[in-house]
């Protein structure tokens, strides 16, 4: 019996688990078309910022995170200290905490489940894993994992074929990582708040980079935002806030 | 610290941020910690946009209307890789002009 069929077992039902995992796992499968490619456009990009491929693959393999790797391929390229690449993920990843509140409410399982579960946690697997009516950690487990496939496989291709290119740089490659942020903030911007955020953010990046380096001005200017975008948070946000503050989970 | 020692410190960040709401489900947070928590990555996302943009300004003229091709399309299809496809796309004709 393989690590995760223990830590399920323990979780649940064994076969019950079982079933919700392979679910999971299948159920995301569809989005491996958009991951996929998603992943082989940062395996380029990582590249052409001078990231080695062992490098770039192993960023997909611990991290796992498209935010956070395409804004440190970025600010690696800008010479950002580590300090910033590691405070920016984890302002990119915070909503993730809160995500992880409202799964915790809402699900019964054992803490070594919750470790294991917790790597595999993306806003992707997540819909997946609600899309059935509840969240359970073992399906979201499942859909995690089977992102977590798709994209490193697209990391593979990407970083395989971007230490091929004679020269990335001259072909724009590093164009992908404003491109890739604009895929994960486009959706998010649909509430006053958000758009007050995303204002307020990207005026403060344009002073704070003529003062401070890249990455300072990145974690400067997203906390700026997001503390103005809270101040003028509409009826939509204050509603998630009472919903997770309050304990009643919008999983259950 | 080299490339490796990067990617670890990011890995531990990461998981940390991803485990702390599984592992204190128990915990309450203020609202007003909420609502930024939840906005930050939002800002967070356009400071990078426009940094990136922004750092290349003698091709503002072509990077400018690939981001706003891609935006058109991420905000009508949802779709991932076309966005990017879309984009680079629009780059590349832009500079055959």
């Amino acid at each position: 019996m393989g690590a995760i069929d223990v830590m399920m077992t323990t979780a649940t039902n064994g076969s019950s688990a079982r079933r919700l995992f392979v679910w999971g796992f299948l159920a995301l499968t569809p989005l491996w078309i958009g991951a996929v490619p998603t992943g082989l456009a940062y395996g380029l990009a990582a590249r052409e910022a001078g990231l080695t491929l062992s490098e770039t693959q192993l960023m997909s393999l611990a991290v796992f995170s498209a935010s956070a790797q395409i804004s440190a391929v970025s600010l690696i390229d800008e010479r950002a200290p580590v300090v910033m690449l590691a405070l920016t993920a984890t302002a990119l990843n915070a909503h993730l905490l809160l995500l992880g509140l409202t799964i915790g409410r809402t699900t019964r399982a054992s803490r070594r489940l919750r470790l294991a579960a917790a790597f595999f946690l993306t806003d992707g697997a997540y819909g997946v894993a609600l899309s059935a009516g509840r969240v359970t950690l073992p399906s979201l487990l499942g859909a995690g994992i089977s992102m977590f496939v798709a994209w490193n496989i697209g990391t593979a291709i990407g970083a395989t074929a971007g230490g091929a290119l004679p020269n990335p740089r001259g072909l724009g490659i590093d164009v992908i990582a404003p491109l890739m942020f604009l895929v994960v903030l486009v959706p998010l911007v649909r509430t006053r708040a958000a758009v007050q955020a995303a204002v307020v953010a990207g005026v403060s990046a344009l002073c704070l980079a003529r003062v401070a380096p890249a990455g300072t001005a990145v974690v400067g200017a997203g906390l700026l935002g997001g503390i103005a975008g809270a101040l003028v948070a509409g009826r939509g946000c204050a509603d998630l806030a009472t919903t997770i503050a309050g304990g009643k989970g919008e999983a259950g | 610290m080299n490339g490796i020692g990067a990617v670890l410190v990011m890995a531990t960040v990461v998981y940390a941020v991803r485990l702390g709401g599984l592992l204190h489900a128990g915990r309450s947070l203020p609202a007003a910690w909420v609502r930024v928590l939840h906005l930050v990555p939002v800002a967070t996302l356009t400071a990078l946009v426009t940094i990136s943009l922004a750092g290349r300004p003698e091709e503002a003229g072509l990077r400018l209307p690939a981001a706003v091709v891609a935006a058109v399309v991420a905000y009508r299809t949802g779709r991932a890789w076309l966005c990017i496809v879309a984009g680079m796309t629009s780059y590349w004709l832009l500079r055959l002009v």
